[in-house]
């Protein structure tokens, strides 16, 4: 569903040219959640908005189902949806509001965002305050709001950042629940996260994103044959320390960037 | 453009801006508890100034002071003596007339007997009417001339002291001469209102002298007149001393309108940061244009509610306090001139939104856009100060600097001087700078949420692009004639020149003029721009040539008769804007025309212009609306923006051009399209052009001809014809290229890089 070849961005800060991402490729097929795992400053921000469109990408190539990153921009958006855990809501609008506002941006036909609007109240547990201001919600509950929101358009591709950050285990469970319910719904998930123990848990393949490069992927079995070690964890350590079983794959050369 | 769903989905969310600003409290705050915190002090203020800084304003109270009874008593007797003097007595040699109504009425009168008195056939009742009309309003009849009341204090202790201390406004003294009543006058010298009351008494005063003078000429056989008399009345209808003060109204008005603007374009735009919707909001596939045409509307909206209740509350107060009579003069019309004046409210909340909306869009936080906004609005105080000095005109030069025409023309509105070219030009530029402003805006909005990690750089709205592209997109457009309108307005204003200028120098340096701001502005911006000239300026031969360039002669011998009809008729509908010395001005014009000779004539009015309009309407503002919109719309709307250019020509403002010279652009967009070049459009341009200014030279061969001049109607035969010869070279050029027109269409509508 989500295809990515060859995505390159380099950023200009302070005068100077700074390689954010290098050369990065994968795809996530439908009802798969892809982990994009990394350190802080790994890429996997920089990689998302790409994605999204938010970013022009030097050079490479994002598409989504049939439609191409470069052909149409707005068009590849309606396919995607973003969710991040920076992401806040209106705190003047009530909840009702907040996903129908949503619905309007995305062109999504009234009768049926009334529709999806009750499912999803129902799916994350929104009645009982879908009709208060935002700014009396709770985090849980505000965090629920951004789920729903990012659901009103019905995207085959969801993408999450951080989705877990700063949240409790209550929290992170919602999370869970929500990555469950769209793999069930056959959507093409991809995470970025610096949480590898959850991403064990969460994720059917993994990318592993050091300094702007891919340097593992797989799926767990295959990233544990590659690199002998049981968990992603010691994976990482391996990486950050320059050693690494598979010395082919740290010397990722200076690709077409 | 849109269709109704678009629409309605367009509202709903421009709806979710307005609630989220009305429903903050801030907003409501500024809104509401300023306007009923503000005017009360400041009705406090102004009374202060109002009062102290003029005398008359205390309706014509003057305090005189006294030490003892019998002075009071003889100075009381004097005053109500001078008081059955003017109204019995002789015409006063000197008055002044406040009341504009009553200036135009005496100005009848006094013109009547001037007249009299020079044929020597003096017609004494005419004159004595009129000599008793200006008599008995000295006093008597309020409105026509200021009413003095003299109040006499009786002063305990030190006389100049308490003329010192304001109690009174002059000290009167008795200087005890024999045989007449004489009082020596104490005033203090530069005080307004002291100085105010002498001279009101020295009239008074001098009423009682005139009176015993005229009766001693009576005596003796003299006729009852005053050797001189002189009336001075001011010419213009608003009191010019205290527009000063007056420019205070709009200038409080703006101040609160940008105060009102300000909250919900910071929170509609940075804050939509800080609450961390920013992204989704420009995740969604929604363009950014029309998330900034909402949060436009919010703004906008809020900014004139603002106003109208600032509008509101200040006008309860100035009428409750009383300040409001002493400024405006009390008048219904000023009341009304000050509702008048709230349509440029809009206009300028309109325009300052934009503008607050532009800088807020590229800050990432609150702070920042505060640090933005500030100095905007100090310096936006500039204006208002200017505003305030009254010998700042607004004229046609002036009416093109942003923010001083709008607080200029609002001046002027309230003083009832605003002229129709100043209003127009105003509005037009206002406008253009609003839009061009709002894709500022819609362009950095994007930008700040998309740029972690990245410096943004100012540099980078106007950074080259490093890819070249076909033709300039729509913001390109407005953003260029943003830019051009205001520099075309201003060139023309200037090349226009003076009526002692060689006629011939004036017409080269016209056609240099259209050169330079036609072909070789839009140039250089295409240049910069990379885009490809001969897409955007059609400068190929083009498809259908042959046939283009025959049918542009034909409609060129035709459409000069349909475009006079449209002239004549849209005056007829009241589309006119030039008053009579305009037009004998134009005709002055066209009468030097012919000392030059007819090549020059054609070259400078009608190749050269021909050559760079159509470069420029048919070249980049075409070329730049085909690729947006579906060719027929592109047509009319180059065709509109061609029309509104020839409306504003100098300082002149000609409404009645636009319909024909909008007809024409019509035909020319047409030829352009159709053709894919700019040559046949040329063709049409130079011979219609030219045929009009041939027509002063070929009146001897009209008059052979058996026509009388063409300046009234055209004979009818010859509507007919034309309008014939033009349909029927419509259809067959349409039919001509109809073939190929799929092809034209790729060219008109290029595929965009």
């Amino acid at each position: 569903m989500i295809q990515v070849s060859h995505l390159c961005k380099s950023f200009n800060a302070r005068g100077k040219k700074i390689s954010a991402v290098q050369d990065v490729s994968f795809d996530v097929r439908s009802g798969e959640v892809y982990g994009l795992l990394g350190p802080n400053g790994a890429g996997k921000t920089t990689t998302l908005r790409m994605v999204m469109g938010l970013l022009a990408p030097d050079s490479g190539m994002v598409s989504i189902g049939e439609i191409r990153n470069h052909s149409s921009n707005l068009a590849l958006r309606q396919h995607l949806s973003m969710i991040s855990t920076n992401d806040g809501v209106y705190p003047y609008l009530s909840v009702r509001e907040v996903l129908l506002y949503f619905a309007d941006l995305y062109n999504v036909a009234p009768p049926v965002a009334q529709e999806r609007l009750t499912r999803f109240s129902d799916l994350l547990g929104l009645g009982k305050f879908l009709d208060q201001r935002c700014n009396s919600l709770s985090t849980g509950q505000r965090q629920r709001v951004v789920l729903a929101r990012g659901l009103m358009h019905d995207p085959p591709a969801m993408l999450l950042d951080e989705p877990t950050r700063g949240l409790d285990v209550v929290g992170s469970r919602t999370i869970f629940q929500f990555i469950d319910i769209l793999r069930e719904q056959g959507k093409a998930v991809l995470i970025s996260t610096h949480r590898l123990d959850e991403a064990e848990r969460l994720c059917d393949r993994f990318g592993l994103l050091y300094g702007g490069q891919l340097k593992l992927t797989g799926k767990l079995a295959e990233l544990r044959a590659q690199t002998q070690r049981e968990h992603l964890v010691d994976m990482f350590i391996d990486l950050l320390d320059g050693r690494h079983p598979n010395n082919e794959l740290v010397r990722t050369p200076e690709a077409s960037c | 453009m849109l269709n109704f769903q678009e629409l309605a989905r367009f509202a709903r969310i421009a709806q979710k801006e307005l609630r989220e600003t009305l429903r903050d409290r801030r907003t409501v705050l500024t809104l509401l508890m300023m306007p009923l915190l503000l005017y009360p002090m400041l009705s406090l203020v102004l009374q202060r100034l109002v009062l102290s800084g003029a005398g008359e304003n205390r309706a014509g109270l003057y305090r005189l002071g006294v030490s003892s009874k019998e002075l009071a008593n003889d100075l009381l007797e004097t005053i109500n003596a001078s008081k059955a003097a003017i109204s019995n007595g002789p015409l006063e040699s000197l008055r002044i007339i406040r009341d504009p109504k009553v200036v135009t009425k005496l100005e009848k009168v006094i013109g009547n007997s001037a007249l009299a008195s020079k044929s020597e056939s003096v017609d004494e009742s005419q004159s004595l009417s009129a000599n008793d009309l200006l008599d008995g309003d000295v006093f008597d009849r309020e409105p026509m001339v200021e009413k003095v009341n003299f109040s006499v204090l009786l002063v305990d202790g030190s006389l100049t002291k308490a003329l010192d201390n304001g109690e009174i406004d002059l000290a009167i003294v008795d200087s005890k001469k024999p045989g007449n009543r004489s009082f020596q006058i104490r005033f203090r010298d530069g005080n307004v209102d002291s100085e105010a009351a002498l001279a009101e008494l020295k009239k008074a005063f001098a009423a009682i002298n005139n009176l015993a003078i005229s009766n001693v000429r009576r005596e003796v056989g003299l006729p009852d007149r005053s050797p001189v008399e002189m009336l001075a009345m001011p010419i213009s209808s608003s009191r010019n001393e205290e527009s000063g003060l007056v420019a205070i109204i709009p200038l409080i008005l703006i101040l609160m309108t940008i105060t009102g603007a300000v909250y919900p374009a910071i929170d509609l735009t940075a804050g939509e940061r800080e609450r961390g919707t920013l992204e989704a909001l420009i995740a969604s596939p929604i363009s950014r244009f029309k998330i900034l045409a909402s949060k436009y509307i919010a703004v906008v909206s809020v900014s004139v509610l603002t106003a109208l209740i600032n509008l509101l509350a200040m006008t309860i107060t100035l009428k409750v306090t009383g300040v409001g009579s002493a400024l405006l003069g009390g008048s219904d019309m000023t009341w009304l001139r000050l509702f008048q004046a709230f349509p440029l409210l809009i206009l300028f909340a309109a325009f300052f939104s934009s503008i607050l909306l532009a800088l807020c869009s590229f800050a990432r936080s609150f702070k920042e856009a505060q640090a933005y906004l500030i100095p905007v609005m100090l310096l936006s105080l500039g204006p208002g100060i200017i505003s305030l000095m009254p010998t700042v005109k607004l004229t046609s030069n002036m009416a093109v600097v942003p923010l001083v025409n709008l607080i200029l023309l609002a001046r002027d509105t309230l003083g009832g001087s605003a002229t129709l070219t100043a209003t127009w030009i105003t509005i037009i530029t206002t406008t253009l700078y609003t839009l061009a402003a709002l894709m500022i805006a819609a362009n950095g909005f994007g930008r700040q949420a998309a740029s972690v990690g990245e410096d943004f750089r100012w540099s980078d709205l106007i950074r080259r692009p490093t890819m070249p592209s076909l033709v300039p997109t729509g913001e390109h457009l407005i953003a260029f004639l943003g830019m051009f309108f205001p520099i075309y307005f201003v060139i023309t204003n200037v090349m226009s020149g003076s009526p002692n200028d060689d006629i011939r120098w004036i017409a080269i340096k016209n056609a240099i003029a259209t050169f330079g701001l036609f072909v070789i502005l839009p140039s250089l911006f295409s240049f910069y721009q990379r885009f490809s000239f001969q897409e955007t300026y059609r400068l190929t031969w083009g498809r259908n040539l042959t046939i283009g360039l025959i049918s542009a002669i034909v409609f060129a011998s035709s459409l000069w008769i349909v475009a006079f009809e449209i002239l004549h008729w849209s005056e007829y509908i009241g589309l006119r804007s030039l008053d009579v010395s305009q037009m004998e001005a134009a005709k002055e014009l066209q009468a030097k025309f012919l000392a030059m000779p007819w090549w020059l004539v054609v070259v400078t009015m009608a190749i050269v212009p021909a050559i760079c309009e159509e470069f420029f309407f048919r070249g980049f503002v075409l070329s730049t609306l085909a690729v947006r919109y579906s060719t027929w719309k592109a047509i009319v709307f180059s065709a509109i923006i061609f029309g509104l250019f020839h409306v504003v020509s100098g300082s002149l403002l000609s409404l009645e051009r636009f319909l024909p010279t909008a007809m024409l652009g019509i035909f020319l967009a047409w030829l352009a399209i159709r053709t894919g070049s700019l040559l046949p459009g040329i063709v049409l341009h130079a011979a219609h052009n030219g045929l009009l200014f041939s027509f002063p030279y070929l009146e001897g061969t009209f008059r052979r001809l058996g026509f009388d001049r063409i300046e009234g109607r055209l004979p009818w035969t010859w509507i007919v014809a034309g309008l014939a010869t033009v349909l029927l070279t419509s259809l067959v050029f349409y039919a001509a290229t109809f073939r190929r027109s799929v092809g034209s269409d790729s060219i008109a509508n290029p595929p965009t890089a």
